[in-house]
């Protein structure tokens, strides 16, 4: 019965909640993406002109690019903090699958920047002047697209765990990996923007995002073991 | 199956064409060169290395021989 | 004979670094003499027999160094992620330096095919670059080959760091043709305006012919390549064991003689 119990104690919803919780203790882990998303749209009417920040065809590409960034900066901390402290090696030992505190941190990484990031995209337009018919395809994609993100980068990041942080390796190596995202997530809100029908591209990110929820986890195992056990 | 141009000069411009043509040639062979001399140079420097390493070690075994 | 062809014992040997090194040191003069060869036909033939294109003029003759990289640079990229995949399944040591080999050559024929286009571009399109989706596509395929040999070369432990890079270059394999479809779909949706030059599909035989010499030359150079780095990345890594010491112990030899 023990041993049961301590099981169930150590799954994606523990992780889930540990992620959250040491999010809250940190100062602006959910504001910080949100913020940087603003900050970065400030700079295009001073470092383009006003006119153009204020022409609705930049907008899609420009909010999908900050959502991209905002992703990549913050997808190093899931597992070097962990790592540095030594919490990440009780986690490999815990006798259970691997999969499931992964999925959990993967998840709580989602909640805490895409998640928030989709949520006030909508200011982010309104500054950007994008027509109405776009806000919920815009905040839709960033949803789905941003969960592939995480899923994604967390591959990435498992790669690079024992580098440390603030290398370049981890942006060079996952950028491309992104790119498709990149061109649907934008697309999905050209498409509302031009009145066409725009739920081709989301499907595709749909998909997208399906196979990497069957595949990402289980390599994030794989390759935190064989990199930790190493 | 004759050759196209009647001259070095027309060869070499290939009706205006010659600069981008050429360019294109040189710079791959360049890398190709590039590709053959790069291993090629760490391979005589490994075997160097090798070598100096086994110097070492025999004038290291003839001085403990000497201190006998 | 044949029956150890299909027993796979020849692929089996030549995983043992001292068998290729051996090897690889009889096949890379007919290597090099054979490409060299086919490189020169091939450029003295395209560069000069062929028939010019009727409406591209000369430039087109940059298709005899554009078409075999661009080969080479998507085949390569394969060639890698299998060497890495075999490494990752059997741990064979030869087949991670494969990898490696392979990631810098691929390298280096992906920018040949980018600079080529590029240069191209310039008399057809009138622009040395334009974002195609086979450009953007094969940009992309030059950040792989790029993150694969940093994520190599990243690491202290050289093992762990071929490890991590044979696991990058299968996440590749995966993403190679949903990042081709993507920007392909992507292209399709933004359609540049105007560059209509490409009706390469009916390519004239005279044409035709010092191509295939070419993509030959390319294939058999690429042979060549892989050789050379991986005789010096075996003689690297195989430093401290006695035949490389016996190797060199010989070479003195000899050159004492001379």
């Amino acid at each position: 019965m023990c041993s049961v119990k301590i099981r169930r104690d150590i799954g994606f919803y523990v992780y889930f909640r540990r992620e959250l919780a040491l999010a809250r203790s940190a100062f602006g882990a959910t504001t910080a993406p949100v913020l940087f998303m603003f900050m970065g749209v400030s700079l295009i009417p001073l470092a383009l002109s006003s006119d153009t920040a204020s022409q609705s065809s930049i907008a899609p590409g420009f909010v999908w690019i900050m959502v991209l960034l905002a992703s990549l900066m913050s997808i190093e901390r899931i597992f070097t903090f962990d790592y540095d402290d030594g919490s990440l090696e009780q986690m490999l030992i815990s006798p259970q699958l691997l999969v499931q505190p992964i999925f959990g941190k993967v998840a709580a990484h989602w909640v805490l920047t895409g998640l928030p990031m989709s949520l006030s995209s909508p200011m982010m337009a309104l500054v950007l002047s994008l027509p109405a018919e776009g806000y919920l395809p815009m905040m839709l994609s960033i949803i789905i697209g941003s969960a592939y993100l995480s899923l994604v980068g967390s591959v990435c990041a498992s790669l690079t765990v024992s580098l440390g942080r603030g290398g370049f390796l981890l942006p060079i190596t996952l950028i491309p990996l992104y790119m498709p995202i990149i061109i649907f997530g934008s697309a999905t809100i050209d498409f509302a923007v031009n009145s066409m029908d725009w739920s081709f591209p989301l499907a595709v990110m749909g998909f997208l995002l399906c196979l990497a929820i069957a595949i990402c986890p289980i390599a994030v195992a794989a390759i935190l073991r064989s990199t930790l056990l190493f | 199956m004759a050759i196209q141009f009647s001259s070095w000069l027309e060869l070499i411009d290939m009706g205006g064409h010659g600069i981008f043509v050429w360019t294109t040639v040189s710079v791959s062979l360049l890398i190709f060169l590039i590709l053959v001399l790069l291993p090629v140079s760490a391979h005589s420097r490994t075997l160097k290395n090798v070598e100096l390493n086994m110097e070492f070690e025999a004038r290291s075994l003839q001085n403990a021989d000497a201190d006998k | 004979m044949i029956r150890s062809f299909f027993n796979l014992i020849w692929l089996y040997r030549l995983s043992s670094p001292k068998f290729f090194y051996r090897i690889s040191g009889r096949v890379i003069p007919w290597l090099f003499l054979a490409s060299i060869t086919l490189l020169a036909v091939g450029l003295f033939w395209g560069l000069l027999i062929a028939p010019p294109d009727a409406r591209q003029g000369h430039s087109f003759r940059i298709i005899y160094i554009h078409v075999p990289a661009s080969f080479l640079a998507l085949a390569g990229y394969y060639f890698m992620a299998a060497a890495g995949a075999v490494g990752l399944v059997w741990r064979t040591k030869m087949s991670f330096w494969f990898m490696k080999s392979a990631a810098s050559i691929g390298a280096a024929m992906t920018f040949i095919a980018l600079f080529s286009g590029a240069i191209w571009g310039r008399p057809s399109w009138g622009t040395y670059w334009v974002w195609d989706a086979r450009v953007t596509s094969m940009l992309i395929l030059l950040f792989l080959y790029l993150g694969v040999m940093a994520m190599i070369r990243a690491f202290d432990n050289s093992e762990l760091g071929q490890k991590n890079g044979a696991i990058l270059g299968l996440i590749g394999t995966v993403n190679v043709p949903i990042i081709y479809k993507s920007v392909d779909w992507w292209h399709t949706l933004h359609q540049p305006a105007t560059l209509k030059v490409t009706t390469e599909s009916s390519i004239h035989i005279d044409m035709l012919q010092p191509l295939l010499v070419m993509i030959a030359g390319f294939y058999l150079f690429y042979a060549l390549a892989i050789c050379l780095f991986l005789r010096a990345e075996i003689l690297y890594h195989e430093q401290g064991t006695s035949w490389v010491k016996e190797l060199c112990a010989r070479r003195k030899k000899v050159r004492g003689v001379l």
